[in-house]
């Protein structure tokens, strides 16, 4: 049991990871069949069947039977190259390919597969090209014991990522991966719920997540009176800009708005692991305290470390090798603890304005040892 | 010379303008941005740039897309800089940030009211007052089974709603069904269109004012009354609240779904109708024009065609060139193609002849024409007629109480503009049709629409009536009859045992509520007894459908038991009435509308199943248990039985009504059985049909006629009896499916084949004749004296006689359930049956066969 830990560091915002296309021109873009032999014959297999020299815990898919669950367009299909599929041992190759080896590598692997007809209501397939979409929708449950949400929030990011959220208090039900949406209700007399495509790559718990910004930690314990103390977060605006779709919301306490607090998710892999990133800009309007729940837990924080310049690192077990890792990095000074209840960041009683980005890595298997590669990597 | 009648296609020109191919535009909203460029909001959750919307070719526009992934966009508003648009679940306001016509930033106004996610819970809107608030409307939602009555099932659907520039949400009226369209004249009234449905007319167009209810009773459960008791409105019973009248009925011929209404004020250049109403008619295809007034100070007025054959118009507005944009949508409820895009109504300057007003005077109407006419038409050249609407829970309503009306003088002005017609039974309460065939211009040219329909809710000598008038509710659609058993039909009390209860008419006692006071009558059994005890069925029943009516005091409390055990909740309590005790809450709606109130208690119940060994294979389960065809329990499984019931489960069971803890009222108690609780015979041979050769090996007796057609027994005109002899047996089990008509009884002998047989089983569904059907008569008397079965309907009878320990027992089972089981003298074999008719009856019987032991 490893005891609580407070951390104060003025911080810098640390450019690791996210998802960059590579700096440097590439002298001559290789092909997609050289890409092909040289990264993903290894575990996809020579004729794209699956049967590589790796024996995974998942088989490699295999691309000659043209399903693929994330999407089987080829901007989908790059999209999951460049990023990877959380929880899977399937990486992201973004640092190590330009855009349009992506898209040849994409090309290749589609070519192995059978002759696809047009899909059919191809119109009410809402896809995410050149900038960020944001839709609102009713969402359907996310999980078997969800409920549905008719107001929802569903916003599809240029990494194939999709974040669902619930649109009257913000919560972030899920995020999913591959293809975006396909709006159902523009059959027959509407009304219907969405039918987001992507598979899920993180169900937050179980699809009923608790409210993330409260003026107190532990906030979740099981007790009426903590829920009707946390605050409210109500959607003010969506936004895109500078390709990123941004959630503006107030963080209300009763009818007092004491914050507003500015979202964007994005794509973010560490080590060979993909995931996401929430990057959260806060504005204070009172003295109010405020803390955002990273992370509400029963089952205890296995490990956790301070970083000198970044942030902090945990992994929370939840499964005998299974678990989530959460790697926050700031950009201002704040508060975090962590125990067995969870994971909070505080905005200092000083500060009027926070920034935050909490990356988050599932870990569905092999957790032990990703996680020890994710220490390595974070603090060599 | 005669022109033959113009429909106006050459005056108003339809000009359809061409989206980008293959996109499909969805017409909810369009306004008019200061640029002179157009936003289309659609119901693709899109809002669409139309640049250079009124260029001379209209296939020259230019649209992008200016906005993606909005829930609905059923309302477009542009005010000043700022683009509005109604979602499903919330106001927004969108905006261009960095000027490249696309929308960067959707800023949520407001979602502060009621969604549960039902497909029709639309919201409309969006017009704008002189403070800046928008109005908006909500949709009721439908549901499976009864898809025909609206509900209001969160906050605020059915309401008028409006928002202050501070995002603030506030009601304004509740009432409404589908209130499509809003729209405000220059005044800064605002008016609303609502789609016909229950407790809607027709197509109506309503002044919208603060606090005041619009019809549907399904939106009142909002109201602070409301809420403070607790209540929520019956679908089925008028609401005695004090109700609206419609300012403009739209004739159904004319309006099948109402769009938006739009006045005009063009200056001029869409011909001499400025400061009138347009509105939008999407299954039609078309746009009505409507011109009020007002009578003492409200709105009443005429409704007349414009344009027809345009498309599922379902927004207009006015472009600021004087032109009327048209925007279609119809996905989901049809109507004339095309059912997406935009037209241009555009007015070719040339002069319209048209009537233009139509004024209420004392006997009659005032017309005025937009050019002056050749002649007054003769009194018998104008047709005259008046109807009016039912108010009530079915689709819609005919027109009502249609009259013709005679002219009784025509007088037209100097200038020739101006007609006075004088009619017969010109009153409040009714809607006017004139028709002017006959009327012709200077040039000879007829009127481009001869017809108007008035709404005179006020007339000039200061009468006021409701158009729209309360009536009777239609009769429930329950099932049909066939496989009911009407337990308290004829002698009400005869199925069932108990203590203290009693046929009386039965209401609240006015001066406590808690108490009912009864008098002799018919309508209710109530426990009136000090002591009453429960009431408890004779019959058993395992799986069946239910339809009872109930009636509760204040505070009362009362059940039905199912076989005797699995309660259902009849108590005074909104959250409590109808409710099963079960292992998961399964209510999904409250229905109950207060103490005092009769309501229609509906659903099916299943017994629990056993399998060989006794071990409980499955629980007992209450399925679509409904009050007044609102469904508020879908499937609930009684967690073991309900305090107040014995201890071990069972297959079948009696109904018991509690009667020992409050006072009940209670009528038309029925069942439909969904098994068949009656054992068969033992040790049986095959089932043989007693038809199998049609009337061949029986014996026709008596003055009755038979015949045996498609594999029917027809027996009519008694008395008489059609009877077979056959070998004695030991045991007998006859099936067989019977209709019986009213006038006189009729019966299946048993036991003997002499022409009085040793035992009867009586059909009987004559009212005021006993003993009826299921009696036995005979060796034993054992009367049933409630009407369990209407003349007309077909039921199954099976009747058993088997030796038994104690001697011999003869048991009658109708649909299912066992009525009889008696036991007569031990010698008594079967020497054959036969089918009697009393003095003018009339039975057909079919399906019939019987087996024996030997």
């Amino acid at each position: 049991m490893l005891g609580s830990l407070t951390l104060r560091r003025a911080l810098l915002l640390c450019a690791l990871s996210g998802l960059a296309a590579p700096l440097v021109a590439q002298e001559g873009d290789r092909s997609g069949a050289e890409v092909y032999k040289q990264l993903c014959v290894v575990c996809h297999g020579e004729n794209g069947d699956g049967k590589g020299l790796i024996q995974l815990d998942r088989p490699a898919r295999s691309f000659r039977d043209g399903g693929f669950s994330f999407g089987n367009t080829k901007e989908a299909i790059s999209r999951t190259v460049a990023a990877g599929i959380g929880g899977t041992p399937m990486p992201g190759f973004a640092s190590m390919l330009s855009e349009s080896e992506l898209e040849a590598v994409a090309e290749y692997v589609i070519a192995f597969g059978p002759e696809r007809p047009p899909s059919p209501d191809a119109a009410m397939q809402l896809q995410v090209l050149d900038r960020p979409v944001v839709v609102r929708g009713h969402l359907p449950r996310v999980a078997p014991n969800a409920p549905d949400h008719p107001r929802g929030l569903l916003v599809g990011t240029l990494d194939g990522l999709s974040w669902e959220y619930a649109a009257d208090d913000l919560r972030l039900l899920a995020v999913r991966q591959g293809a975006f949406v396909s709006r159902e209700d523009w059959k027959g007399r509407g009304g219907t719920p969405l039918k987001p495509l992507g598979r899920i790559v993180h169900l937050r718990a179980g699809g009923t997540p608790m409210t993330e910004f409260t003026p107190m930690y532990p906030q979740h314990i099981a007790s009426a009176v903590g829920v009707s103390l946390a605050y409210t977060r109500q959607l003010k605006a969506t936004e895109i800009r500078d390709g990123r779709a941004w959630i503006e919301a107030r963080i209300m306490k009763k009818e007092q708005p004491i914050a507003t607090v500015r979202e964007a998710g994005e794509a973010f892999s560490l080590s060979t692991v993909a995931g996401y990133r929430r990057t959260f800009e806060i504005e204070r309007h009172t003295d109010a305290p405020l803390l955002f729940m990273a992370h509400y837990s029963n089952k205890g924080i296995v490990e956790q470390l301070p970083l000198d310049n970044a942030g902090f690192l945990c992994f929370v077990r939840e499964g005998e090798d299974s678990g989530t890792v959460y790697f926050v990095q700031t950009r201002t000074v704040l508060d975090y603890h962590a125990d067995e209840n969870g994971v909070s960041i505080g905005v200092p009683a000083d500060a009027r304005t926070a920034g935050f980005a909490v990356n988050v890595l599932p870990l569905p298997s092999g957790a032990q040892e990703a996680w020890a590669q994710i220490k390595k990597e974070v603090m060599p | 010379m005669l022109a033959a009648p113009q429909i106006g296609a050459e005056q108003y020109t339809v000009e359809y303008l061409t989206p980008p191919e293959g996109e499909v535009v969805e017409v909810g909203g369009m306004d008019f941005l200061p640029n002179g460029d157009l936003l289309v909001s659609t119901r693709r959750g899109r809002v669409w740039y139309v640049a250079d919307p009124l260029a001379d070719d209209p296939t020259a526009a230019k649209w992008h897309i200016f906005a993606e992934g909005l829930h609905e966009g059923l309302g477009l508003n542009v005010v000043g800089e700022n683009i509005y648009v109604i979602q499903r679940g919330e106001i927004s306001r969108l905006l261009d940030l960095d000027g490249d016509q696309v929308c960067d930033r959707i800023e949520t106004l407001t979602q502060d009211w009621g969604m549960t996610g039902n497909y029709h819970e639309f919201a409309f809107g969006l017009p704008e007052d002189a403070q800046g608030n928008l109005y908006f409307s909500l949709n009721l939602g439908f549901w499976s089974p009864e898809w025909w009555h609206g509900i209001s099932r969160a906050p605020y659907r059915g309401w008028i709603m409006k928002m202050a520039p501070d995002g603030t949400v506030s009601p304004v009226a509740p009432g409404v069904r589908s209130p499509c369209g809003l729209g405000m004249n220059a005044a800064g009234d605002l008016f609303y269109t609502d789609n016909q449905g229950d407790w809607m007319a027709s197509s109506p167009i309503f002044h919208v004012q603060q606090g005041k209810w619009y019809g549907h009773p399904a939106s009142l459960r909002w109201t602070e009354a409301w809420q403070e008791e607790g209540r929520v409105p019956s679908s089925t019973q008028p609401v005695d609240q004090e109700r609206q009248n419609a300012a403009v009925w739209l004739p159904y011929e004319w309006s099948r779904s109402t769009g938006n209404l739009v006045e005009a004020a063009a200056g001029g250049k869409f011909g001499p109708f400025d400061g009138q109403f347009f509105v939008a008619e999407l299954t039609e295809g078309r746009v009505l024009r409507v011109q009020m007034e007002q009578v003492d100070g409200e709105y009443q007025g005429a409704a007349f065609r414009f344009r027809d054959g345009i498309g599922s118009v379902c927004r207009v507005a006015f472009a600021p060139d004087g032109s009327l944009f048209t925007g279609f949508t119809n996905r989901g409820w049809g109507g004339r193609a095309p059912g997406h895009g935009l037209a241009r109504v555009r007015w070719n300057g040339d002069s319209v002849f048209d009537m233009h007003t139509v004024s209420l005077t004392s006997n009659g109407f005032e017309i005025t024409f937009t050019q002056p006419i050749n002649d007054a038409p003769a009194a018998d050249e104008i047709e005259a007629s008046s109807y009016d609407y039912n108010y009530w829970w079915d689709y819609g309503s005919p027109q009502q109480r249609e009259a013709e009306h005679e002219v009784t003088s025509v007088q037209l002005s100097a200038d020739g503009k101006t007609l006075r017609v004088g009619l017969t039974g010109v009153e409040a309460r009714r809607c006017m049709k004139l028709k002017l065939a006959s009327v012709r211009d200077g040039a000879g040219r007829a009127l481009l629409h001869d017809e108007f329909h008035y709404t005179i809710n006020r007339t000039r000598d200061g009468q006021e009536a409701m158009v729209v008038k309360q009536v009777a509710p239609p009769a429930e659609k329950t099932s049909e009859s066939e496989g009911w058993l009407h337990l308290t039909w004829g002698d009400a009390l005869d199925r069932w045992q108990g203590e203290g209860w009693e046929l009386v008419d039965a209401e609240l006692d006015p001066s406590d509520p808690t108490k009912l006071v009864t008098r002799p009558g018919i309508g209710a059994l109530v426990n009136t007894g000090d002591n009453a005890t429960d009431l408890v069925s004779k019959q058993e029943f395992g799986d069946c459908e239910f339809f009872f009516r109930v009636m509760l005091p204040k505070g009362s409390d009362s059940g039905l038991y199912f076989m005797d055990r699995y309660e259902l909740q009849l108590n005074d309590k909104a959250n409590e009435f109808a409710g099963i005790h079960a292992t998961k809450n399964p209510r999904v709606l409250d229905a109950y509308h207060g103490a005092g109130e009769w309501h229609t208690v509906t659903g099916r119940f299943f017994a629990p199943r056993f399998d060989a060994s006794g071990r409980k294979v499955r629980n007992a389960k209450f399925e679509q248990v409904s009050v007044d065809g609102v469904m508020i329990v879908g499937s609930a499984e009684p967690g073991g039985q309900t305090g107040g019931g014995p201890e071990n489960e069972v297959a079948r069971g009696p109904l018991r009504f509690q009667g020992w803890l409050g006072k009940v009222a209670l009528g038309d108690v029925r069942i439909k059985p969904l098994d068949d609780g009656h054992a068969g015979l033992n040790g049986a041979s095959d089932w043989f049909p007693l038809f199998g050769n049609g009337l061949e090996f029986w014996t026709q007796n008596g003055t009755a006629s038979w015949d045996f057609v498609d594999g029917v027994t027809k027996g009519a005109e008694g008395p008489g009896s059609l009877s077979v002899k056959s070998d004695a047996v030991t045991g007998f089990e006859i099936e067989l499916r019977v209709r019986l008509q009213e006038g006189a009884p009729a019966a299946i002998g048993l036991l003997g084949s002499d022409p009085e047989p040793g035992m009867r089983v009586v059909l009987n569904a004559t009212p005021g004749s006993q003993p009826k059907t299921g009696s036995l008569e005979g060796a034993q008397n054992a009367p049933v004296l409630t009407d369990l079965i209407p003349a007309g309907t077909w039921f199954d009878c099976k009747v058993i006689g088997q030796p038994v320990e104690a001697g011999f027992e003869v048991s009658v089972s109708l649909n299912g359930v066992l009525f009889q089981q008696v036991l007569v003298e031990a010698d008594r074999v079967n020497h054959g049956m036969s089918i009697e008719l009393g003095d003018g009856a009339s039975i057909e019987v079919t399906e019939a066969r019987a087996r024996f032991v030997q």
